[in-house]
C-alpha cells in the first residue's frame, strides 16, 4: 500500500533548478533512503513533502489525499536535535502533543510513556544541553514520532555525530524501527548507512536532482552483495 | 586548584577596591587637601552616617523616578519589539528614527522636559524612559531575531500558528538578550533620573547634590554619589536574580550528564 507518494515535482529556489521532476513512493512500513551527494536538494525534497515548501510543479499525495504545501501531516526531523533549550527534556518530547491541543498534564504522561519505551527516562528532568549529541538526537527523534507516528521524514539524523554514536544510532533506530513499524522516508549522503537501514534506496543525483537508480535490496545482503551495491551507488555519486 | 583560583577571581576586585580607597585616604591626608576641593573616603563614610536621613528623603525620590521609568521602558520596548519583529515595514519605517532619538543630548531634553512639564515627577520620568528604552529594544528585537529558522520550520512543520510559534520558541529564545538590555538599561535609569534631577527639581539625589555642590560640601556630594551607586547596583542584582528565576536552563552551573 502506498502511504506517500511525490509525483513529478519541481522545484527551482532562487534561480536554482533544484529538483528535476522527482517522483518517489513510500509504502507502508516500508524504511525508503533516499542516497544523494552533499547539495543535491535532499532537504529541498523533504521541505516539500512537510508542506514547508510549495512545488513548482507535480503534488504530494499521503494516503491518496493531496497534501501539497499544507503541513501538520508527516514528522519531520533534521540534522540538528532544535530541542528548546529552556525546557526540559520530558516537556521538549511534549511540544508535537501540546500542538496537537492535548492539555499539557495528559501530554506530559504519555511523553512520560514514550520516554519510558525508548529508555530515555532518566533524562526527563534534565535539559538539552545537559546531554550529548546523540542522546540529544534520541530525543529528537522521539519528538519527531510523537507528532506523526506513521510516517516519518528523517533529513541526515545522524549527520553531526561521531562515527561511533552514529553507528550506535543506526542499530537503535532499527531496533526501534521494528518495535514501531512505522514508515520511513530517510536522507542521507552516507552510502553505508543507506545499505544497513533501507528496504529501498534511490539514488539523486547531483543538482537539479533527479532519479538515477532504484534499489530493492535483499532482506538480508550477504558482504559481496553490500559491496557491489556500494560500488554501484559510488560510480553513479561520482559520476 | 579550581577552588583557589575561584576565590582569588572573587577577592581580586575587593582588593583592588580597598587599595585605592587607602591610597586615596593617604593622599588627602598626606597632602593637606582641604576639604571643600577633596575629602578622603572615611570622611565621606562618616558623612553617609551622619546624614543618612537626608539622602533617604532624597534618594527614595531618585529611586521612585529611576523605577517607575524604568518598568515603563520595559513596557514600552517589549512591545516595540514585538511589532518591529511582527511588522516589516514598520521595522523600516521607525528604526532610523530610534537611533536619532539618541542622538538627541539629554541635557536637552531635560531642560524641555522641566519647561514643558514643571519640577514635578513627569518630567523625571519621561527622560529615565527615553535613555532607558533603547538599549532594552536593540536587545529585545536582536533576540528575537537570534532564533534558528530551522526551528521555526519545526514548529510550521508540526502546523503551529505564528501566535503558538512566537510564543513557545521566539519569546523564550530572546530571554537571555532580554534580559542583558534590561541589566544596561537598570544601570542607566538611576543615572538618568539624577541628571534630570540635577537640571531642575525641588528633591532627588541630583537635587541635593546641587546645593551641596554650591556650598562646596564635598563630603556631601560623595556621600550622594556612593548612594547613586549603591542604588544602581541593587538595580543590577535584582535583575540578576529576576534572571536567574525567569531563566533557569542558562544557569552556569548546569552540568553534564553522560550516559552509557
Amino acid at each position: 500500500m502506498v502511504r506517500l507518494k511525490v509525483a513529478n515535482v519541481s522545484k527551482t529556489l532562487e534561480g536554482v533548478h533544484t529538483l528535476d521532476n522527482l517522483t518517489i513512493e513510500l509504502h507502508d512500513k516500508e524504511f525508503v533512503v533516499i542516497v544523494g551527494p552533499s547539495g543535491c536538494g535532499k532537504s529541498t525534497l523533504l521541505n516539500v513533502i512537510a508542506g514547508l515548501l510549495k512545488p513548482d510543479r507535480g503534488s504530494v499525495y499521503i494516503d491518496g489525499k493531496d497534501w501539497t504545501g499544507l503541513t501538520g501531516r508527516v514528522s519531520y526531523m533534521q540534522q540538528k536535535d532544535l530541542l528548546l533549550p529552556w525546557k526540559n527534556i520530558l516537556d521538549n518530547v511534549s511540544i508535537p502533543l501540546v500542538l496537537k491541543g492535548i492539555n499539557k498534564k495528559e501530554a506530559r504522561e504519555t511523553a512520560w510513556q514514550y520516554l519510558q519505551d525508548f529508555n530515555l527516562q532518566d533524562f526527563a528532568g534534565h535539559y538539552p544541553r545537559q546531554l550529548s549529541g546523540g542522546m540529544r538526537q534520541r530525543v529528537a527523534l522521539l519528538r519527531t514520532y510523537l507528532f506523526a507516528s506513521d510516517i516519518l521524514l528523517l533529513d541526515e539524523p545522524f549527520a553531526a555525530l561521531d562515527a561511533i554514536t552514529r553507528h550506535k544510532m543506526q542499530l537503535w533506530l532499527k531496533d526501534i524501527r521494528q518495535r514501531y513499524q512505522p514508515s520511513i522516508l530517510f536522507v542521507t549522503h552516507d552510502i553505508n548507512e543507506a545499505l544497513l537501514l533501507a528496504d529501498r534506496i534511490y539514488v539523486l543525483s547531483a543538482r537539479p536532482a533527479s532519479i538515477k537508480l532504484e534499489i530493492n535490496l535483499p532482506t538480508t545482503p550477504s558482504g559481496s552483495e553490500k559491496q557491489h551495491l556500494e560500488e554501484q551507488i559510488l560510480i553513479i555519486l561520482e559520476g | 586548584m579550581k577552588k583557589s583560583v575561584n576565590i582569588a577571581n572573587k577577592t581580586a576586585p575587593i582588593v583592588a577596591f580597598l587599595i585605592l580607597l587607602v591610597i586615596w585616604e593617604l593622599g588627602v591626608r598626606i597632602y593637606h587637601i582641604p576639604g571643600y576641593i577633596l575629602t578622603g573616603p572615611g570622611q565621606v563614610l562618616v558623612t553617609i552616617t551622619k546624614t543618612y536621613p537626608m539622602l533617604w528623603f532624597h534618594g527614595s525620590m531618585t529611586l521612585l523616578e529611576a523605577i517607575s521609568g524604568f518598568i515603563m521602558a520595559i513596557a514600552i520596548a517589549f512591545i516595540m519589539a514585538f511589532l518591529l519583529d511582527t511588522l516589516f515595514w514598520l521595522n523600516r519605517a521607525v528604526y532610523p528614527l530610534l537611533i536619532i532619538s539618541q542622538t538627541i543630548p539629554l541635557i536637552v531634553l531635560a531642560v524641555l522636559f522641566t519647561i514643558w512639564f514643571g519640577f514635578g515627577l513627569l518630567p523625571k520620568i519621561l527622560v529615565v524612559i527615553l535613555v532607558c528604552f533603547f538599549p532594552m529594544v536593540i536587545s529585545f528585537s536582536n533576540g528575537l531575531n537570534t532564533v534558528d529558522p530551522d526551528q521555526i520550520s519545526l514548529f510550521r512543520s508540526m502546523g503551529a500558528s505564528r501566535f503558538k510559534t512566537f510564543t513557545m520558541v521566539k519569546l523564550p529564545a530572546a530571554m537571555p538578550s532580554f534580559f542583558s538590555g534590561i541589566r544596561i538599561s537598570a544601570t542607566y535609569s538611576i543615572m538618568a533620573a539624577v541628571i534630570a534631577e540635577w537640571l531642575g527639581s525641588n528633591r532627588g539625589l541630583g537635587y541635593y547634590m546641587t546645593l551641596q555642590q554650591k556650598q562646596f560640601a564635598i563630603d556631601r556630594v560623595l556621600a550622594a554619589v556612593v548612594v547613586i551607586c549603591l542604588l544602581s547596583l541593587l538595580l543590577v542584582k535584582l535583575i540578576d536574580l529576576l534572571e536567574y528565576l525567569l531563566v533557569p536552563w542558562n544557569r552556569k552551573h548546569l552540568g553534564q550528564v553522560w550516559e552509557n
